[in-house]
């Protein structure tokens, strides 16, 4: 029975993780010694703040803990809840308290002999609690196991910062590919979770394969949805000079009164983001999207056609949205004549409409 | 007839003077709607009124393409998703020599099916861009990206289609 505890802070920020298995194999480095085997292998893309707490506990109570953490106020929480699991085991957490002091002490010693980087911000913590009768002798071989292992694996991998250490539990295999499989598959099994987060519906599932089913028709029925409503902006598409306007201000409204209030700089740039209608050289500087070499185009319009009042009535509502916040009077008489310019439009859009809908 | 409104679009990530492009900033929701929107102007004056697919088309891949710029080139999937439009549109148009020399097509390597993934994992592969050259790991990982901004990006669309309809008053 293999029992995961996984807390890591999952987020879209951490998807760096995602190294291949090519990778991940050849930064494994494993041992063989007498006692039990000690797995280092690094993985740089955890972030410090991220730990991972994986404990294995199988049938006849022997628990094996794999445990590395980084950053030290971490260190505290990830020992409590090794307790907890010990608490739950039934057997004496005091003992096994010390172990884990005792072999968190081994190992600050290791490595600080070995001299590895990963000693400033983040400690490494090793646990491999025996069967009770035989742990004092077997601490003492330990010890000298997990010294020499650490400073070889020191040795090889001096520039790496962040290690995870993965204790293989006795009858698992034990060599690098079948190592690298199980790490896969924690891997996956996290972003499952993160997936069934995700889509609705997907809680009640049990079972790959049916996740993964309600994984593709949603994403399936999110494209048809997309398809769907490209559909009906294409054909509602003859009142959208008349509708941005009106949708930037109701955009716009939450986005200053909720993320910009307290400092009034960030709006500046959402403001100035406007620009460009008038000026080139903003739209290159802010990497925009296709401002600078659509703007003549737009400006030819400006002048030339009829309803001019358009851009213009956009800029006014823009202006007044992010910086004035409270007045709207110009911007009601600049709808008022948007409105009036695009009144025929609007008739062949309700035809085409009632069109559409039989 | 319209060279403009999808080349430009799809021309800023190639640009050869704002590669690197920048990292998005904080307020790249409103630029994404922003960008959306101007597109579908550009869409409605430039393509005819009559076609209603040629329309529906372009306005999908203008809500594709923002949806791509919004993610930014550090994912595999929207990378993938500008280079086929990019592929699609060039095809359909003369781009100029800058936008061509600009991006330099990064190869995705072919994994081969893994034993241990499940057989819908290929189905998935297909649906999301640039799948294929994915391993089963980050293929789920970049699922749940691009289900976030392709949700995000209904919301948006759902949003617009909201405002025109409730919005447009009887003539």
């Amino acid at each position: 029975m293999l029992n995961m505890l996984m807390h890591r802070p999952v987020s879209g920020t951490n998807t760096s993780m995602a190294t291949s298995d090519r990778n991940l194999l050849d930064r494994l480095k494993w041992h063989q010694p007498q006692q039990g085997s000690y797995f280092t292998l690094s993985n740089r893309c955890y972030a410090n703040d991220s730990y991972l707490l994986a404990s294995c506990i199988d049938q006849e109570n022997r628990p094996t803990t794999i445990c590395s953490s980084y950053g030290k106020d971490k260190e505290e929480e990830s020992k409590q809840q090794l307790n907890n699991r010990y608490t739950m085991l039934g057997s004496s957490p005091l003992q096994k308290e010390s172990t884990t002091s005792a072999s968190k002490k081994r190992k600050a010693d290791a490595f600080h002999s070995g001299k590895v980087g990963c000693t400033g911000d983040g400690t490494v913590l090793v646990v491999k609690p025996e069967v009770e009768n035989q742990q004092s002798n077997s601490n003492d071989k330990k010890k000298e196991t997990s010294g020499e292992n650490s400073k070889e694996n020191s040795k090889a991998l001096a520039p790496m910062q962040d290690y995870i250490h993965v204790r293989a539990r006795r009858g698992q295999a034990t060599d690098r590919h079948s190592l690298a499989e199980r790490v896969r598959r924690e891997k996956i099994s996290e972003r499952m979770k993160f997936l069934q987060d995700l889509v609705p519906g997907c809680n009640k599932i049990t079972g790959k394969a049916s996740m993964l089913d309600e994984i593709i028709n949603y994403v399936q029925s999110l494209q048809k949805q997309v398809e769907f409503l490209s559909m009906k902006l294409a054909s509602a598409n003859s009142t959208l000079e008349y509708n941005i306007d009106e949708f930037f201000s109701k955009e716009m409204d939450p986005v200053s009164s909720t993320t910009c209030p307290p400092a009034g700089m960030p709006c500046e740039p959402v403001a100035l983001s406007y620009l460009p209608f008038n000026n080139s050289e903003q739209a290159v500087a802010r990497g925009g999207l296709d401002m600078a070499l659509d703007h003549p185009e737009l400006a030819l319009r400006r002048t030339m056609s009829a309803p001019a009042a358009v851009p213009e009535a956009f800029m006014d509502s823009c202006y007044t949205v992010t910086t004035v916040n409270g007045s709207s009077v110009t911007w009601d008489t600049n709808m008022r004549s948007c409105y009036d310019m695009m009144k025929e439009p609007i008739g062949s859009f309700t035809e085409k409409t009632k069109w559409l809908h039989h | 007839p319209s060279l403009p409104t999808l080349c430009n679009h799809l021309s800023p990530p190639s640009h050869p003077s704002l590669s690197p492009s920048p990292p998005l900033p904080p307020e790249s929701k409103p630029m994404s709607a922003f960008h959306f929107l101007r597109a579908l102007s550009q869409i409605n004056k430039s393509t005819p009124k009559s076609s209603l697919l040629l329309r529906s088309r372009r306005i999908r891949q203008a809500a594709y393409v923002s949806m791509a710029c919004r993610a930014g080139r550090s994912r595999l999937w929207s990378r993938a998703l500008l280079r086929r439009l990019q592929r699609r549109s060039r095809l359909r148009y003369l781009i100029s020599q800058r936008t061509r020399a600009g991006i330099a097509p990064k190869r995705l390597k072919v994994v081969r099916p893994r034993s241990g993934e499940p057989s819908r994992a290929e189905a998935l592969r297909r649906l999301v861009p640039g799948g294929p050259g994915m391993d089963y790991c980050s293929l789920l990982d970049e699922t749940a990206h691009y289900i976030q901004c392709l949700s995000s990006q209904v919301q948006l669309m759902q949003k617009v289609v909201g405002s025109i309809s409730c919005e447009t008053p009887q003539p």
